[in-house]
């Protein structure tokens, strides 16, 4: 299958008669790159396929009105903040009715999960991301795992250079703290 | 590909990331996911997406029109705007009249409101104009006679006063 660049996946888009077709060369390109920033977010894999089916219903819906002004990557990884910041909003607000820290139910999520089989060291280091602030956490997965640059995390973010350099800063000060305390 | 980007400045210690972070990124991730996970996502994905029909450009607009953020400052400007066209008393309007160019500049040169403000000056004025013929022999402007030449001799004489004066006067 050839391999096209974002523009001419936008271009075969807006044509009608072949949207479907660049629609899942779009997400045939993307899925796994998507589905892991995702994933260390919201740690669970089924909550984690849910957020990523969203979020690609939601390309398909708004790709229409996609301005060329920012890089489709840029666009996507966009969505994917969004979405999945607001699916842990709402297991935030869940997490008051069972009167447990949505934290530690993300960690205990990753105790129980059948598709983590990560190292000892890989799960502390999983648990000190989780107990992070959430922007701290975004800073650190697209940085750390992502290996975006500054300039696209602040494009995705909308924040300056100056503050995510800052708050990756901090981010890997706390998890080195909460890995060698354990 | 490494596409981390060296980015020059005093910020650059933050890159120093303990050893054991630098170790464990060579290793292979802990999040796995079910066989066939991501042949299937894209057909799970196809399907639902051939159940919603593509939003027309309107379908993306209105939605992102019809939020909150947007219609709330637009919807109190016109109950403002409305409560502004109802409450507030209409205003009476005056029309102050105004002079047309060449009626202000003949006002401005008609010599009768010259001589009318120098004889507007004194009530004996007003009085030789009413009374009889005017004479300008008898009337002045400070209500005194003017002296005559040899008068003004007389008193020069009188007051032992230089010659150049005189002429002066």
């Amino acid at each position: 299958m050839p391999e096209y660049t974002d523009i001419e996946l936008i271009e075969m888009y807006r044509d009608a008669n072949r949207s479907h077709y660049a629609f899942n060369l779009l997400v045939k390109k993307y899925r796994e790159k998507i589905y892991f920033f995702v994933r260390r977010m919201v740690i669970d894999h089924d909550d984690a396929d849910d957020v990523v089916q969203n979020i690609f219903i939601k390309v398909w819906n708004n790709l229409g009105s996609f301005r060329e002004d920012s890089k489709l990557f840029t666009w996507l990884y966009r969505i994917a903040v969004n979405e999945s910041l607001s699916f842990l909003k709402s297991k935030q607000l869940r997490s008051y009715l069972s009167l447990t820290s949505p934290e530690a139910m993300m960690i205990k999520s990753l105790h129980d999960d059948n598709y983590f089989d990560g190292t000892e060291i890989q799960r502390r280091l999983t648990e000190a991301i989780i107990k992070l602030p959430k922007k701290q956490q975004l800073v650190f997965n697209m940085r750390y795992y992502d290996e975006l640059s500054y300039e696209e995390m602040s494009e995705i973010l909308t924040t300056s250079v100056g503050a995510l350099k800052a708050s990756y800063h901090f981010a890997v000060k706390k998890i080195e703290e909460s890995v060698t305390a354990n | 590909m490494n596409l981390r980007n060296n980015i020059p400045g005093p910020t650059d210690d933050t890159e120093n990331i303990p050893v054991f972070l630098e170790a464990l990124k060579k290793e292979a991730p802990g999040f796995k996911v079910p066989v066939g996970y991501f042949d299937t996502l894209g057909e799970r994905i196809s399907d639902q997406v051939n159940q919603v029909p593509r939003r027309s450009f309107l379908g993306v607009a209105i939605p992102r029109v019809w939020k909150p953020v947007v219609w709330v400052p637009v919807l109190s400007t016109v109950v403002v705007a409305v409560l502004l066209l109802f409450v507030v008393p209409e205003r009476k309007t005056t029309v102050i009249p105004v002079a047309d160019e060449w009626t202000q500049l003949n006002m401005a040169y008609d010599p009768s409101y010259a001589t009318e403000a120098v004889f507007a000056e004194s009530h004996e004025i007003d009085a030789a104009i009413e009374g009889k013929e005017l004479n300008f022999s008898e009337v002045s402007l400070s209500g005194q006679n003017e002296p005559t030449a040899e008068e003004i001799s007389a008193f020069i004489k009188e007051h032992e006063m230089e010659s150049e004066l005189l002429n002066e006067y």
